[in-house]
């Protein structure tokens, strides 16, 4: 009897010492560091990222920035995400997907754009909850652009002929070999403007524009940063510093350490780009760009 | 009637254990539960985050009255309540179990991964922790 007697005053001694320890913590709240995560975005938009290391200019795979964006959406001590942007754009569905991946994210979100964010690049920095641009940023350029090399009259002057076998008649559609027909051009602006169509849906939709907002827009120009906030395409002009203020007020906080998410770059990269580069520039030639151009009929259609 | 001692089996020590913390979890550590609130205890670098004064505090206090409850009752009684439903107690090498042996013997008992190493001397010793060595002391079950 005795024993149980000790172990039950035991107990309940420990009880109320920790009841009155926890009661002392109970205003200062104990929360782990709140952060905000800055994710670069530098470069052409492309779904890998047109990555060649030192040789070439690099840019960003959606990839990987969604995949950094599900990272700071899953860490419960990053309170905000700021999208540091520098891109003059990028290809539709790397656009597309990553501007879809910002909107849905869980976090609040500041869009800051450096020297540039036009194009595909805007249609991202438009998701977010807030734009933050320098009064000289470059922004808007809300078109999208279809273009391609054509060799036809090259080739005459030289003597040499292009004999089309196809199957289907508008299989080679944009081949740099020999001009567009009025309805193959017909074709092409017909797609072109769909995509701008839906370009312009998804920007008006994300930054609530009015109609004549939109009807300014259109037209594919690019704005600085002072002429694009009376336009409604940024809402702060100013740099990290406010961004990072901007992503705090969001979010609720007063203190936040940042850290940025970056690729790290192994030395085994390095080395494997290096050399990749190296064989693939002795290796290739005039004849061989000829044939890259006609294997993707080197049309590319770019927002 | 005459009474065997022999060394406690490692499956009852274990299960005394279990439930020795499940009274440290509802009795010392859940008064903590409301200011913990957003820490994952999965993640090693929240529990261990210096940078964090308050949580690092907490976690001591927790550790110093999970400490004291096995050795206030070990020194008191030889036996915790995990230990009492399961009949096995502790004993001291030397002449009589003092505080200090039951301090040192059970300051790795919050810290499971240091518990563990600890337990691994007894592929050793046969029958006891390395702690338990240091501190001349050993878990045994009486036979009648």
């Amino acid at each position: 009897m005795k024993k149980w007697k000790i172990v039950l005053l035991t107990i309940l001694l420990l009880w109320l010492v920790s009841y009155i320890v926890a009661s002392f913590f109970k205003d200062s709240k104990i929360n782990l560091e709140d952060k905000i995560a800055v994710i670069p975005i530098y470069g052409p938009i492309t779904i890998s990222g047109s990555s060649s290391f030192i040789i070439e200019e690099s840019g960003s795979s959606s990839n990987s920035i969604i995949e950094f964006l599900d990272k700071a959406n899953s860490d419960s001590s990053v309170k905000a995400i700021i999208l540091e942007i520098d891109s003059p754009g990028g290809t539709v569905v790397a656009s597309e997907e990553l501007a879809n991946a910002v909107k849905s994210s869980n976090k609040p979100t500041v869009a800051l754009i450096r020297e540039v964010g036009a194009s595909g690049a805007y249609w991202v920095a438009s998701s977010a909850n807030k734009i933050i641009a320098s009064p000289m940023s470059i922004t808007g350029s809300i078109g999208v652009l279809g273009s391609y090399l054509e060799f036809s009259e090259i080739f005459e002057k030289y003597g040499i002929t292009y004999q089309e076998l196809t199957a289907g008649e508008l299989k080679e559609i944009g081949s740099p070999f020999k001009p567009l027909t009025p309805k193959e051009r017909e074709i092409i602006q017909k797609k072109i403007n769909l995509i701008h169509d839906y370009f312009i849906d998804e920007v008006s939709r994300n930054r609530n524009l009015s109609v004549t907002q939109i009807q300014e827009i259109r037209s594919g120009l690019f704005y600085l940063g002072r002429e694009a906030i009376d336009l409604g395409l940024v809402d702060y002009l100013g740099n990290k510093d406010l961004a990072i203020n901007v992503s705090k007020e969001l979010a609720g906080i007063k203190e936040a350490k940042i850290i940025t998410y970056e690729r790290k770059v192994s030395f085994l990269d390095i080395f494997s780009k290096l050399s990749a580069n190296q064989f693939y520039y002795i290796g290739r030639g005039i004849g061989a760009s000829m044939y890259i151009q006609a294997k993707g009929n080197g049309f590319s259609i770019r927002t | 009637m005459k009474k065997f001692e022999m060394p406690a089996p490692l499956w009852k020590r274990g299960l005394a254990y279990i439930i020795d913390m499940i009274i440290v979890n509802v009795f010392i550590i859940s008064p903590f539960n409301p200011i913990f609130k957003g820490v994952r205890f999965t993640n090693i670098k929240d529990i261990y985050s210096i940078s964090n004064p308050n949580l690092f505090l907490a976690l001591v206090i927790i550790s110093i009255l999970t400490i004291l409850y096995f050795t206030i009752l070990e020194y008191k009684l030889r036996q915790t309540l995990g230990k009492s439903l399961l009949n096995i107690s502790v004993i001291s090498l030397n002449k009589k179990l003092t505080f200090s042996q039951t301090l040192l013997r059970n300051l790795t008992k919050p810290f499971v991964i240091l518990l563990i190493i600890d337990t691994f001397y007894i592929i050793v010793s046969k029958d006891q922790r390395y702690l338990e060595k240091i501190s001349k002391t050993k878990v045994i079950q009486e036979i009648k």
